[in-house]
């Protein structure tokens, strides 16, 4: 089971992941992170505003989760511990509930004060024309600049006349009091976080979105209040005593939504998780005490026999113990052809069982199965952080503080400026400036491309390991491949028997190759393996050998008897044929073909006599050609690296399409040609099997680690293909490139609109067009840019190859 | 410009400048409130 502290050394620093509650932005998340890390006894922290948690490494001599939570909540935000001894299946859950809650709750809060915005406006409607009468008569300023004012005055006065002449006869003072009621209402309930969550922000010298639209809608209430409470203040000095009580609502109301519709985005971009999650079926069915129980997976214990009927889903991991059956594992591999599984073959929870029934032992449970920790590895993906966010962060951490400033600059420019009414309009201005200025969209512009690549790369079968990896991937210049089990088998197999011609066993292939296996059976040698297999493949009986001798580096020899006739055999390579002085020359020709094609043929002579030749090789896997020639086609340059000698290796090299091959390297070699190229300033991806090419792995700039079937090294490299398909590695780097340029795209589109945003709110296109923004179209567009960032994010689930 | 405008102009000055003290530099100098 995982528990939320992870197992500590006696002595040594702990880490603890903390779920937090409240963070709309990327200001929150740095200040959570920023007080966290400036406690005492914290090494490090690290907080992650899509999945909403803190992960904090810390002396448990100094300080404790416990404390470290109330840190938390100090500073403004919800946090709680995770329960002991939930797996990671658990506490997604747990996470899905929370975040549906606080959607549903956002949701319910812009809708009814959306509703109430909405006739608190219509009500404004006879005050603004009446105050824009008076202001006639005072000379005051009008508001024409303002797009939506206009539209208001224009459209929206005349036809309300008309309809509801009944709000014009209305005392205005008393419609000034109902709406200063329904507008404390409205901040009281549905905007309440953004007023403490700005002040809890203050208190600690921190400044976030909720600030600016805390200021911003704080400074339209308390003008609104005043005009409200003493109005000749305003009309003895010629200005207007406009109130802003509407767009006070509308504007919470505007950004609530842009918060729910966030929230719903961000709910999506982890639905590859979440799918993952509920892979796992809620029942098992075991066999205890010679009866079938249906029991909750979490009572299902090791060595338990589980029995699965056609249809039905895996429970947990385990071994099959009787029947065969073939299993779809595509949600976890990507493979869509099923598989087919037999006694003593692994399954994993989670996967579909197809048309057979089987019984299997069960082997992981809970928090060590395949699909827990591949919900685990995901889940930190996704929370983890690509270099490229730290331009935000950097820029997220002053930019509230400038935009206040530049609100202070826009007020003052204007109340000189401006020929009428200077203050409204320097307020209504700045008021503007403050809500328009988004910090949200910078903040989302990159994990939620990180969050909706990873869940669609685990569903290619490619579990990318953080948002780093991803950057990597995206920059990549170079490949550098294994040679066996990544572009080969990594699995001996006969690829050719030639028999010798005019020879005693010129059309007797099988019963040569009978014999051959028959010998080879005694021996332990790869090769012989890969003999005996293709005997066995092609349904032919062994028998056993009456003598067997191996001849190290040379071959083997024996006699076998078949059908009541003694053979005897000799296989091996051309000094062994020498020594028993068999005349190789009629298939030296065919033996050189096979030698220069990277095979490794052997002769077989049978009673002296040269019969024919078998060869070996580990066979080209089929989709290798075509992934090289998609890297190529990325226009990567692809190297194959490999301890074997320069022939074999020259000869898959050719076959499979590869640059450039560079042979006869140990482990060390692969890692000194990886720096080699990196100081040549190549990006560089290393593809092995993840065991036997851990250096290398780690050298890399990107190291992907090629998973053989069920047997995932999920802890192996930046970048795990569940699947021995090299192909998904040109899938992840096509990916990840995708991935980058939407990343790009949306820290542009985040960066444009506030740097054309701000301006616009504060009115430099008012000398030229006399274009003005209200609050409340600022506030529509501010809602719109992070939802917008979100919804390019999303697009990245429908990548395709 | 008017007496009224640049007493505005005073106090904007004033306001940016605290902001910025506030944000950028009582934080950092500031010890933690929860420090022993």
């Amino acid at each position: 089971m995982t528990a939320p502290v992870t197992a500590p050394p006696a002595t040594g620093p702990r880490t603890v992941r903390i779920p937090v509650t409240g963070m709309t932005c990327a200001a929150c998340q740095s200040r959570v992170q920023r007080t966290l890390q400036k406690q005492p006894g914290v090494n490090d922290a690290t907080v992650n505003l899509i999945l909403n948690d803190a992960t904090v490494t810390f002396d448990p001599a100094t300080t404790s989760p416990e404390a470290l939570v109330e840190v938390i909540r100090d500073v403004g935000y919800g946090a709680s511990l995770a329960v002991p001894d939930q797996t990671a299946l658990q506490e997604q859950n747990a996470r899905d509930d929370s975040a549906t809650t606080e959607y549903v709750a956002v949701r319910r809060k812009a809708i009814v004060s959306g509703i109430v915005g909405l006739f608190a406006m219509l009500m404004s409607m006879p005050l603004m024309s009446q105050l824009a009468a008076t202001m006639h008569t005072h000379g005051g300023a009008s508001t024409v600049g303002d797009p939506f004012m206009r539209w208001t005055m224009t459209v929206l006065d005349p036809a309300l006349r008309r309809a509801a002449p009944w709000m014009y006869a209305v005392d205005p003072r008393v419609t000034t009091w109902l709406l200063l009621a329904l507008t404390l209402g409205v901040m009281a309930w549905a905007g309440r976080h953004f007023y403490t969550g700005a002040w809890s922000a203050f208190r600690h010298h921190a400044a976030d979105m909720n600030t600016l639209v805390a200021v911003g809608t704080g400074a339209a209430f308390l003008y609104s209040l005043v005009a409200t409470v003493a109005p000749e203040f305003f009309i003895d000095r010629g200005v207007a005593p406009d109130v802003y009580y509407e767009a006070v609502i509308l504007i919470i109301a505007l950004i609530l939504t842009g918060n729910s519709f966030e929230a719903r985005a961000k709910q999506r971009t982890s639905s590859a998780l979440r799918a993952l999650v509920h892979l796992q079926p809620k029942t098992a069915r075991v066999l205890r005490h010679d009866a079938e129980r249906d029991l909750p997976v979490e009572s299902v214990m090791t060595d338990d026999t589980v029995i699965v009927r056609p249809g039905e889903r895996i429970p947990v991991d385990g071994e099959i113990l009787a029947g065969r059956s073939a299993v779809n594992e595509s949600m976890l591999t990507g493979e869509s052809m099923p598989v087919t599984k037999g006694v003593g073959d692994r399954v994993i929870g989670g996967t579909m069982n197809t048309t057979g029934a089987f019984r299997y032992r069960a082997t992981t449970l809970g928090g060590d199965s395949v699909l827990a920790q591949i919900v685990k590895l995901m889940r930190d993906a996704q929370g983890s952080r690509a270099p490229i966010q730290r331009l935000a962060d950097r820029i997220s951490g002053i930019f509230v503080p400038v935009v206040l400033s530049l609100a202070v600059v826009t007020f003052v420019v204007w109340f000189i400026a401006a020929e009428q009414a200077p203050a409204v309009r320097a307020f209504a201005v700045s008021v503007a400036v403050l809500i328009i200025a988004c910090p949200c969209a910078m903040g989302l512009a990159v994990p939620t491309a990180v969050m909706v690549a990873t869940g669609k790369g685990a569903e290619l079968g490619v579990l990318i390991k953080g948002g780093e990896a991803l950057q990597r991937a995206g920059d990549l210049t170079t490949v550098l491949l294994d040679k066996t089990g990544t572009v080969t088998e990594g699995k001996p197999a006969v690829t050719d028997l030639v028999l010798a011609p005019n020879g005693a066993f010129a059309h007797r292939e099988a019963e040569l190759l009978q014999l051959v296996a028959s010998l080879e059976s005694r021996s332990e040698h790869p090769l012989a393996d890969a003999i005996v297999q293709h005997a066995k493949d092609r349904g032919l009986a062994l028998t056993e050998p009456d003598s067997f001798e191996s001849i190290t580096g040379r071959g083997a020899i024996g006699v076998v008897n078949m059908s009541g006739t003694a053979f005897a055999m000799t296989v091996g390579n051309a000094e062994l044929l020498a020594d028993y002085a068999v005349r190789i020359a009629p298939l030296q020709e065919q033996v050189d073909r096979l030698a220069s094609d990277g095979k490794t043929p052997m002769f077989v002579a049978v009673d002296g006599v040269l019969a024919g030749v078998i060869a070996v090789a580990d066979p080209i896997k089929a989709s290798a050609r075509d992934a090289i020639a998609q890297l190529h086609a990325m226009g990567l340059e692809v190297v194959m690296l490999t301890g074997d000698n320069e022939r074999t290796a020259s000869a898959v090299a050719r076959v499979a399409g590869i640059d450039r091959v560079v042979a006869g390297v140990l482990p060390a070699g692969k890692v000194a040609e990886i720096t080699r190229l990196q100081s040549l300033g190549h990006v560089v991806a290393m593809i092995g099997d993840g065991v036997n090419d851990a250096p290398a792995l780690a050298q890399a700039d990107v190291g992907m680690a090629m998973g053989t079937g069920t047997d995932v090294a999920i802890e192996a490299g930046d970048i795990v293909l569940m699947r021995g398909d090299l192909r998904t590695a040109a899938q992840a780097i096509a990916l990840s490139r995708r991935t980058m340029r939407t990343m790009k795209q949306n820290l542009f589109w985040a960066f444009v609109y506030n740097v054309i945003g701000i301006p616009v709110a504060a009115g430099v296109l008012y000398p030229a067009f006399g274009l003005l923004l209200s609050p409340i179209l600022a506030s529509a567009a501010m809602a719109f840019s992070s939802v917008s960032v979100v919804s390019n994010s999303l697009r990245l689930r429908r990548f395709a190859t | 410009m008017s007496r009224t405008e640049w007493l505005v102009a005073i106090a904007g000055v004033a306001l940016i400048a605290w902001i910025n003290w506030y944000f950028f530099l009582a934080g950092k100098t500031a010890p933690p409130k929860d420090a022993p």
